[in-house]
């Protein structure tokens, strides 16, 4: 193929390959932005549903944990609002 | 994996000049078709690029382009095709990626790999 020459095309054609070059790059770039911007906002609802959902488990877990120390304050025979008056009035003393 | 490391530098010195040549060659003959072939219309042909249209438009409207050969038409749908092409590479070019949008996925990938994961 040493001795091709090169030929000489249509300008028409070349004008179109080039245009659509110029179009596909700009149109490539507007879209990415579309979809990063949605991207942004579909993340930013997720990181505050995570957040929300971890808020919960671990309200729900104190709430538990309490129930369980005033169950095991009946139990033990102990009124859990008199413990408790009486050991505030034992901090304040102590301050 | 110290000793191939080790062949790897020793050889890679000795290897880039020919390399390079290689390239450089392959480039001239590149250019040589593309500085004709591939140039972007100049301005004082911008009244073919009109007639090109126009005569296009002519024979849809006119019903020539049922006159033409099949081999012609198929010649004409294949270079049709290829003008095409050029706008999907340049939505590759415009997105940053080879194979498709990626909006969120560019952070904690390296340079080269990220376009085509």
């Amino acid at each position: 193929m040493a001795t091709a020459v090169p030929k000489s095309v249509s300008p028409l054609i070349r004008a179109g390959r080039w245009s659509l070059l110029l179009v596909g790059v700009v149109y490539g770039s507007i879209h990415n932005n579309t979809l990063k911007k949605r991207e942004q906002r579909v993340r930013q609802k997720e990181i505050d549903r995570v957040t929300h959902h971890a808020i919960d488990e671990i309200a729900e877990k104190k709430i538990k944990a309490d129930q369980s120390m005033i169950d095991l304050a009946y139990a033990a025979g102990v009124d859990p609002n008199q413990a408790r008056i009486k050991q505030q009035g034992q901090e304040k003393k102590s301050h | 994996m110290a000793a191939i490391v080790n062949r790897v530098t020793n050889l890679v010195p000795k290897l880039a000049l020919p390399v390079a040549r290689y390239g450089q060659s392959k480039l001239n003959r590149f250019w040589y078709f593309a500085r004709v072939e591939l140039r972007p219309p100049m301005p004082n042909e911008f009244s073919q690029v009109q007639e090109g249209i126009q005569q296009i438009v002519r024979s849809a409207t006119t019903g020539a382009w049922r006159k033409l050969t099949v081999k012609q038409f198929a010649l004409n749908s294949l270079v049709g095709l290829e003008v095409m092409f050029w706008f999907y590479i340049g939505e590759c070019i415009g997105r940053g990626s080879i194979i498709g949008y990626r909006p969120g996925r560019s952070e904690g990938i390296p340079a080269p790999y990220k376009y085509f994961m």
